[in-house]
């Protein structure tokens, strides 16, 4: 049987509301420290140091190569029997951020190669030193084909988080996993907790189009005689 | 009154892999003066463009640029970052335009002066809205890249260019990519800019250009200076066979 009023109640619960707190700060934080070290290793794998793209490769094999799941475990429960014990949130954060920027660094890097050329031979031929060559023209450039999928490892990153309860972290689910525990409401708890996420995810939907807009800028500009578009049209009919 | 040099190449060469693009190549050029290079596809043209600020490293020979060798100081090769500081001198005008997509026009112009010099934003565009003005786009202030024509993009391109104050301003076929109705809005711009004294390399196949404007001709080929002279000179007594070969197929 379906209990509204437990299913209201866990929507209410404020168990579950800083449940949900921890889930949207954990995401927040390991995203905002994932991508720059992701920036960094984009930029190690793009090297011409051989020493420092094996090492950079070798991260991120690693890292895309086993579970996350298991990563965690080993930094909480196993690395201690080495003598480094990290607390439960450091354990969660390193575990998230390590592994979230192995896979950022290769939309980092799309994003980067997806840049011609000619326009950091501009910005050289300017006379801008390479790290401003990168910060002020690829970079931007980059970004706008990066925010899609950056976007998207977001909206994953929200609901990856609950593989965190596994070491304990107190976030939506295992708080939704106490709260259950009180009254046995699975399904209605669950529900709720389903719910949180959703809201979450969606609200992020929103985010994301508008940052998409805002990196957009200049591309989604129409020419004004449409001149280039009509010969474009005709170069295909010729072919 | 002294005439000054402003760009000394000696012997300037460049191999990729062992193909020889470069096979020393001299030429001086001094101030004020507008430089016309021409020749077959692939003898080598644009690479010595880019060696000329040093976009392209040669493998040997040297390049000056008001007295300055470019990517080498007392202590050997520059970093990048110091080349940098060696490139705001020369302008360079790209075939393709390479406006920055995510900016305005004014802020193309701008982009130089604020990244490179440090010029306080409000004051780079309001100086870069007067060389858009320079150039006929007193109206396009405002448009991306993607809202221009090639013509308007290329003249944005030579106002960014011009916003550093250069010394020497390269072309590299600025009018091959445009249609043909648009390149005479780009070359009447080239012009004025000879007319106040602009110092130009221009690597371009218009010939209109080249009688017009042009104080010299620089035909290269296969990697060499094959010659070197006055339009007049260069059109009407051409030297060697390859010139006349290359000139027969062009005019
Ligand atoms: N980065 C490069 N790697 C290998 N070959 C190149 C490169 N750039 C130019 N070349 C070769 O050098 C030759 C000269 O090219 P280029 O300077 O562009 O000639 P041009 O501008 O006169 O047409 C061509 O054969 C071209 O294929
Ligand atoms: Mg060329």
């Amino acid at each position: 049987m379906w209990s509204w009023e437990a299913f209201f109640s866990f929507l209410h619960d404020p168990l579950l509301l800083q449940g949900a707190w921890t889930t949207v700060w954990l995401t927040a934080v390991s995203m905002a420290l994932a991508l720059p070290l992701a920036v960094l290793v984009a930029l190690g794998r793009a090297s011409g140091f051989v020493p420092l793209r094996l090492v950079t490769g070798g991260y991120v094999w690693l890292m895309r190569g086993t579970p996350l799941l298991v990563q965690l475990v080993i930094i909480y429960t196993g690395l201690p029997q080495l003598g480094l014990r990290l607390g439960v949130i450091t354990s969660a954060l390193v575990g998230l951020v390590l592994n979230e920027a192995a896979y950022l660094s290769e939309i980092v890097r799309a994003g980067v190669l997806s840049v011609p050329r000619g326009q950091s031979e501009a910005a050289r031929a300017l006379g801008m030193p390479p790290w401003k060559v990168f910060r002020v023209v690829v970079m931007p450039q980059a970004l706008r084909v990066m925010v899609p999928p950056l976007g998207n490892s977001f909206n994953g990153l929200l609901k990856t988080t609950t593989l965190v309860s596994v070491i304990s972290v107190e976030e939506l689910l295992r708080r939704t996993q106490f709260a259950v525990q009180t009254n046995f409401r699975v399904l209605e708890g669950l529900t709720a907790a389903a719910l949180y996420y959703l809201a979450m995810t969606t609200l992020w939907g929103l985010v994301q189009r508008w940052l998409e807009a805002r990196v957009g800028r200049g591309h989604q500009a129409r020419p004004s005689s449409g001149r280039r578009t009509r010969n474009a049209a005709l170069e295909l009919e010729t072919r | 009154m002294t005439i000054e040099t402003v760009v000394e190449a000696h012997q300037v060469r460049k191999s990729y892999g062992d193909v020889d693009v470069l096979k020393g190549i001299d030429l001086t050029v001094r101030q004020g003066e507008v430089v016309l290079v021409l020749g077959p596809s692939g003898g080598g043209k644009s690479t010595f463009l880019r060696t000329l600020n040093h976009l392209e490293t040669p493998d040997s020979g040297t390049v000056t640029i008001c007295g300055e060798r470019i990517g080498y100081g007392e202590k050997g090769a520059l970093r990048e970052s110091r080349i940098a500081l060696q490139r705001r001198r020369t302008g360079m005008v790209f075939q393709q335009f390479n406006l920055f997509p995510n900016m305005t026009a004014l802020d193309n112009v701008a982009a130089g002066p604020v990244h490179v010099n440090r010029v306080p934003r409000a004051e780079a565009r309001a100086a870069a809205g007067e060389l858009l003005a320079m150039v006929g786009l007193a109206d396009k202030t405002g448009n991306y890249p993607a809202q221009l024509s090639g013509g308007q993009q290329q003249r944005v391109a030579i106002a960014r260019a011009l916003a550093m104050r250069p010394q020497l301003l390269l072309f590299d076929e600025p009018t091959s990519a445009l249609d043909p109705e648009m390149v005479g809005e780009v070359l009447d711009v080239m012009v004025r800019l000879r007319e106040e004294g602009m110092t130009m390399i221009v690597v371009s196949h218009e010939m209109g250009f080249a009688r017009a404007a042009a104080d010299r001709v620089v035909f290269i080929s296969d990697g060499v200076v094959v010659e070197d002279k006055s339009p007049d000179l260069f059109f009407a007594a051409p030297e060697h066979q390859r010139t006349r070969q290359f000139l027969d197929r062009i005019l």
